[in-house]
C-alpha cells in the first residue's frame, strides 16, 4: 500500500508545508469553522468564507494553512506559517490575475515575517503596498489575518 | 451676418441631434462611474430581448453528472448544483458521485465536497493530496472515492485524506449524462439571467458597442457632432460680443 501526496497546482503547496517543518511534515488536521469563527473571519474579509471545513497542518505551535482569497477578480492562493502567534512565512502559491504578480516577489513577502495581531486583530506592522496591486496586497494582508486567527484558535483549544 | 445666420441654423439643428447621444452619454457615464457603488458588476439584464440582441444561450455541450439525488452540470465554465450556480469557474467537469449524504465534485485539480443544501463543505486541492490529472472518479463497492488520474488509480480515505495507490475492482464510474428537459429550461433560465451584468450593457451603450462597430461609428460621429456644436457655439458668442 502506497500513500501518495499527489501534486497539482501545490507541487508549490506539497513543499511549501514540508519546509515548514523540516521535511517531517505532519498528519494533515481538520477545523470544522463554527459560527463565531466564520464571522471573526466574515470581519475580515468583508465577505463569507466558503466551505465549513479547513484543513491544516500542526506541530507544536506551529501551523500552516493554506488559504485563498479573491485579488481583483481571481482567487491568490497563498501559503501561510505561523509559530506562536506571529508569521513565520508567507508565500504566494498561485497568482492567477493578470496584473499585481510582483506580490509574489520576497520584496512584498518578507514584510509579514514576524507580523503578529493587534488588540483590532489586525496586523501589528504596517504592510508596504506594491503600486498597480492595491487589491492583490490588500488580499495578502486579510490572508496574514485570517491564518493568525485560526492559528490562535486551533492552539489555544489544545 | 449671412455666415452668422447660417451657422446659427447648423448649431440649433446639430444641438437637437446631439442632445439625445448627450443624454444617453450622460446617464451611461455618470452610472458607471459609480460602477463599485452601485455593484453595477453583480447585477444582471433579465429582459429577454437583450439577452437574445448579445446572442446569450445555453452552450449546446454542457457535461453533466447525476449523482443519486443530485446533479453537477458545467455550462461553458459555470458550475451548478441542481440549478444553483456554485462559485467555481472550471475549465472541464471530471465527475461527480454521492458519499454519506456528501456530494464529491471532481475539476482539473480540485475536488469540491458539497452539501445536500449545495454549500461547499470544503475544497480539496493537491496541497490535500489530489492526484494531478483527474481522468475520471467513481464509487468503490465499499461506498469509497476513487480517481483515476494520470499517473494511477487512487482509492481516497476523505475522512483523513490518504489516497491509496491501487486498482478497485467492481468501481461504479461516474458519466456524463443529458440534462433532463425541466431541469435544463430552469438552468437556461439561470444561466442567461446571469449572462449580462448592467456594467457590461451600460459600458456598450455608453462606447456604441451594443449596436457592434456601427454603434462604435455612430458615437464616434457623434463625437465630431459635440466638436463642431464647440467651436460654432465659441465663434457665434464671439460674433454677439462685436
Amino acid at each position: 500500500m502506497t500513500t501518495v501526496f499527489a501534486l497539482d497546482k501545490s507541487q508549490n503547496a506539497e513543499s511549501f508545508v514540508s519546509e515548514a517543518f523540516s521535511g517531517e511534515k505532519p498528519e494533515i488536521q481538520k477545523l470544522k469553522l463554527d459560527a463565531d469563527l466564520k464571522k471573526q473571519i466574515k470581519n475580515i474579509l468583508g465577505h463569507r468564507m466558503r466551505g465549513s471545513r479547513l484543513r491544516y497542518w500542526q506541530k507544536a505551535d506551529r501551523t500552516v494553512w493554506i488559504l485563498e482569497e479573491i485579488g481583483k477578480t481571481k482567487p491568490i492562493t497563498a501559503g501561510v506559517v505561523v509559530y506562536a502567534g506571529k508569521i513565520e512565512k508567507l508565500k504566494v502559491l498561485k497568482f492567477r490575475e493578470s496584473r499585481g504578480g510582483e506580490i509574489r516577489y520576497p520584496f512584498f513577502t518578507d514584510q509579514f515575517k514576524g507580523v503578529g495581531l493587534d488588540d483590532r486583530e489586525d496586523l501589528d506592522k504596517s504592510i508596504d503596498g506594491v503600486s498597480g496591486a492595491t487589491l492583490s496586497v490588500r488580499a495578502m494582508k486579510k490572508l496574514a489575518r485570517v491564518a493568525i486567527i485560526l492559528h490562535n484558535h486551533v492552539t489555544n483549544q489544545k | 451676418m449671412k455666415t452668422y445666420h447660417k451657422f446659427r441654423r447648423w448649431h440649433r439643428a446639430f444641438g437637437v441631434i446631439a442632445s439625445l447621444f448627450v443624454i444617453v452619454l450622460v446617464i451611461t457615464g455618470l452610472a458607471l462611474n459609480h460602477t463599485d457603488r452601485l455593484k453595477l458588476d453583480q447585477k444582471f439584464i433579465s429582459s429577454s430581448m437583450l439577452l437574445d440582441w448579445y446572442n446569450i444561450s445555453l452552450p449546446d455541450d454542457p457535461v453533466s453528472f447525476a449523482t443519486a439525488n443530485h446533479r453537477v452540470s458545467l455550462l461553458g465554465d459555470k458550475l451548478y448544483f441542481d440549478a444553483l450556480e456554485l462559485e467555481d469557474r472550471p475549465e472541464q467537469l471530471v465527475g461527480a458521485i454521492e458519499i454519506n449524504g456528501s456530494i464529491v465534485v471532481a475539476i482539473p485539480g480540485e475536488i469540491l465536497l458539497i452539501d445536500q443544501g449545495g454549500d461547499l463543505i470544503e475544497k480539496l486541492t493537491g496541497a490535500e493530496g489530489v492526484p494531478s490529472g483527474m481522468q475520471r472518479i467513481g464509487l468503490s463497492p465499499e461506498n469509497n472515492l476513487v480517481v483515476e488520474a494520470a499517473h494511477g488509480e487512487y482509492l481516497a480515505d476523505l475522512d483523513s485524506l490518504i489516497w491509496d495507490e491501487k486498482q478497485i475492482p467492481g468501481t461504479t464510474w461516474s458519466s456524463s449524462s443529458a440534462i433532463p428537459e425541466s431541469l435544463k429550461k430552469t438552468l437556461s433560465k439561470v444561466y442567461r439571467g446571469r449572462g449580462l451584468s448592467f456594467e457590461r450593457f451600460l459600458l456598450d451603450l455608453h462606447s456604441g458597442r451594443i449596436l457592434g462597430n456601427f454603434g462604435v461609428i455612430l458615437i464616434d460621429a457623434a463625437a465630431v457632432l459635440f466638436l463642431i456644436l464647440a467651436i460654432t457655439g465659441v465663434w457665434m458668442w464671439s460674433r454677439a460680443r462685436r
